[in-house]
């Protein structure tokens, strides 16, 4: 056909992109997405493929940190049981140093003291999620062991754990450092303490080492609270980061729904005209009008 | 008496010629739908008059000569046209499969592998005596040695059906070739039917590759794009496609002619089979070398087995055997935060991973997005050129209707001439009878 054929493709096209039109809108509606394909905007694309990296990776920084924090959480509340047993253990020494103290007296509180200080061997070696928090890299058997009643370090150095892009800390604090080298760790002082006592005798010079081990655990345990603000902060700014890479996923790719839904209803209305164009055109012909 | 038999015999032709043309506009009719269909119309010639002493007396009319209305130089632009958008459909079609390797968002195939296997190694990094950290990277790990693998089998796949496609396409160019042969060899004479034919094979040859037609008279001629002759008179040459060293070729009876093809489907065949595809595959593989190396430079023993994206394997057989660091410390996490920084590292042209395969991603893309361009501007002008074709060649009912009706009053005047001379001779010989009886 000829004018005719040329009017009804034209319906037809009309008819196709009508139809092109309301299959993009619903599937931006559906989805709430722009794109559908990489050829949609090529730059787009690679632009979110890279954003999508940095939220994977902002991910994995927020929920190693949480990892790492948990386990300073439980590293600082040990230690705090610690610093009140060393705390304890100063005020038993100190009363024991009294010249007026009984050799009883004495030989009770040497007792005492021999508690606390299995008890801080275990506040030492404590536990968490089944590693030792104060063996450094060597976590899987306990910081401190007694060997002929020395207590000596087992562990190693701590281990470096990345909590953000670039910003690396210390896995915590190696177990000889927060309670004594060997020879002159807190261990050390509390039984040179208790010998002194068994034997009635003051143990004057063992109090000054005890109140420096004690020293030495506060000074650094403060090294975790502000490792776990460190953190904190992190995460924050990870979160922030996070809100920033979503957002810009979605000023790229998410889909305008207004003029979507819009677009889906102009396409509807312009495909019932051409359809109703097209029945009316088909029927035209100057056939109709021959004589019979 | 004899000036009556010459209007009996032009009555005739004039009947005889009506029934033409009402013929014609049958066929018109009939061929309404038939895009390969020219409109055909036919020219009315008076016949030789006679001549009586002094007068010149009519003798009727005959059919003169029935032509096909087409325009010979738009239909090789549309052949032309058809190619083009042959070969950009074709290549949309080979590149939209392998569009697929790159999810718009990045939030599934490998660049999400990349990212789960780097976030594993993070996650390990802090919690390095942790098993289930261990079985993540594990599980990250073969997951982005399988992505690697399903791009290139992909990839494979792809290249497979393209190269089958282009050897389909071939063998219906060879058939067109000859049958476009054939009809040279049967052409008696250029009639509007020959036409028709010729003007079909020469669109559906066009639709394959880039061919120049030389017509001459009834014969055509068919040449590549740069003179390498396929068609001449009733032989025709034979094409074959060939891969040497992975580089797609088709030849002529033997002489290459791979070059001289740039568009039709099987332009968009060598393009998709000795470009893009090869291109994209080198990629990858550069990709999956340079994650592998990285990493097992920093791992400090195989972690990463194979020599491409098609054969990357994890090497590590369980995830217990996974190092976390380099002693044999529970809590050494040296080894998965050297891993984990490589996100951030050059590991492939001096790019991260994810930069390079997002560079990949656009230029996928962009090709894809180049094509459509170049296919839709193509159909534009097609459509135009179509709708002027039709205008020359097309049918119209209506005309073909105030024709059957002009044809159809011509046959009755024709025919009440008929009648009038019949009575009249009847008249004529009422006459002889009363006077001889």
């Amino acid at each position: 056909m000829r004018a005719d054929l040329s009017l009804t493709s034209n319906l037809v096209d009309a008819i196709r992109n009508a139809k092109e039109t309301q299959d993009e809108a619903i599937q931006q509606l559906s989805s709430g997405k722009r794109l559908r394909s990489i050829s949609d905007d090529p730059a787009a694309a690679a632009q979110l493929i890279g954003l999508h990296s940095s939220s994977a990776a902002l991910d994995a920084y927020t929920a190693g940190t949480a990892t790492v924090r948990a386990r300073f959480a439980a590293a600082d509340s040990a230690l705090a049981t610690g610093v009140q047993l060393a705390t304890r253990a100063v005020s038993l020494a100190v009363s024991g140093s009294n010249g007026t103290v009984s050799a009883a007296e004495r030989q009770s509180i040497a007792s005492e003291l021999q508690g606390v200080q299995d008890q801080l061997l275990a506040t030492a070696n404590s536990q968490f999620n089944g590693r030792y928090l104060f063996s450094g890299e060597a976590d899987s058997s306990p910081a401190f062991a007694s060997v002929n009643g020395a207590v000596t370090y087992q562990g190693s150095h701590p281990a470096t754990v990345e909590i953000a892009d670039g910003v690396q800390i210390a896995n915590g604090q190696a177990g000889n450092a927060l309670f004594g080298s060997d020879g002159s760790n807190i261990f050390d002082a509390l039984s040179g303490m208790i010998q002194s006592l068994s034997s009635n005798s003051s143990p004057q010079n063992s109090v000054a080492a005890l109140q420096s081990s004690l020293n030495q655990l506060i000074t650094n345990r403060v090294s975790y609270g502000s490792a776990m603000s460190a953190m904190d902060d992190a995460v924050t700014s990870a979160t922030d980061s996070k809100q920033r890479v979503d957002t810009e996923q979605n000023q790229i790719d998410g889909a305008d729904m207004t003029t979507a839904a819009s677009a889906l209803t102009q396409a509807q209305v312009a495909q019932s005209a051409a359809s109703a164009a097209f029945s009316k055109v088909a029927s035209m012909s100057l056939f109709d009008y021959l004589p019979r | 008496m004899s000036s009556l038999g010459t209007a009996l015999s032009a009555a005739q032709s004039a009947l005889s010629v009506n029934q033409s043309l009402i013929g014609i506009t049958g066929d018109n009719i009939a061929n309404l739908d038939n895009p390969d269909y020219a409109r055909r119309q036919a020219t009315v010639e008076e016949m030789p008059p006679l001549q009586l002493g002094q007068f010149t007396i009519g003798t009727g009319v005959k059919l003169g000569q029935i032509t096909s209305m087409r325009d010979a130089v738009l239909n090789l632009r549309i052949a032309a046209e058809s190619s083009d958008i042959a070969k950009s459909s074709h290549f949309v079609d080979g590149m939209t499969q392998v569009a697929n390797l790159f999810p718009a968002d990045g939030s599934s195939g490998l660049s999400a592998a990349l990212d789960s296997f780097w976030a594993s190694w993070q996650g390990l990094s802090s919690d390095p005596s942790s098993s289930g950290a261990r079985e993540q990277v594990f599980a990250a790990s073969q997951s982005l040695a399988s992505a690697f693998r399903n791009s290139s089998s992909a990839l494979a796949a792809t290249t497979s059906s393209t190269a089958q496609n282009l050897s389909q396409e071939v063998t219906q160019a060879n058939e067109l070739l000859s049958r476009i042969a054939d009809l040279n060899g049967s052409a008696a004479s250029d009639t509007p039917m020959l036409r028709d034919q010729q003007d079909e094979l020469i669109g559906s040859l066009a639709k394959i590759m880039d061919i120049s037609v030389l017509r001459n008279g009834g014969l055509l001629q068919i040449t590549s794009s740069s003179g390498a002759l396929l068609v001449s008179g009733i032989s025709h040459k034979s094409l074959q496609s060939n891969v040497t060293n992975g580089v797609y070729g088709i030849s002529a009876n033997g002489y290459d002619i791979t070059s001289d093809i740039g568009r039709g489907s099987i332009g968009g065949e060598l393009q998709l089979l000795n470009q893009a595809l090869p291109g994209l595959q080198s990629r990858l593989d550069t990709l999956s070398t340079g994650v592998a190396a990285a990493v097992n430079g920093a791992y400090g023993h195989p972690f990463f087995s194979g020599t491409g994206a098609a054969s990357m394997q994890l090497a590590v057989p369980d995830s217990s055997q996974i190092q976390s660091g380099a002693s044999n410390l529970a809590g050494d996490n040296s080894i998965a935060l050297a891993v984990a920084d490589l996100r951030t590292s050059s590991v492939v042209s001096g790019q991260t991973a994810s930069q390079y395969h997002a560079e990949s991603a656009f230029q996928v893309g962009e090709q894809i997005s180049y094509a459509t361009a170049q296919r839709d501007a193509a159909q534009q002008m097609l459509d135009s050129m179509n709708k002027q074709r039709q205008s020359v060649e097309g049918v119209s009912i209506d005309q073909e209707a105030a024709n059957l009706m002009q044809y159809q009053r011509a046959y009755s005047a024709a025919a009440r001439i008929l009648t009038a001379i019949d009575e009249m001779l009847r008249t004529a010989m009422t006459i002889g009878a009363s006077t001889t009886g």
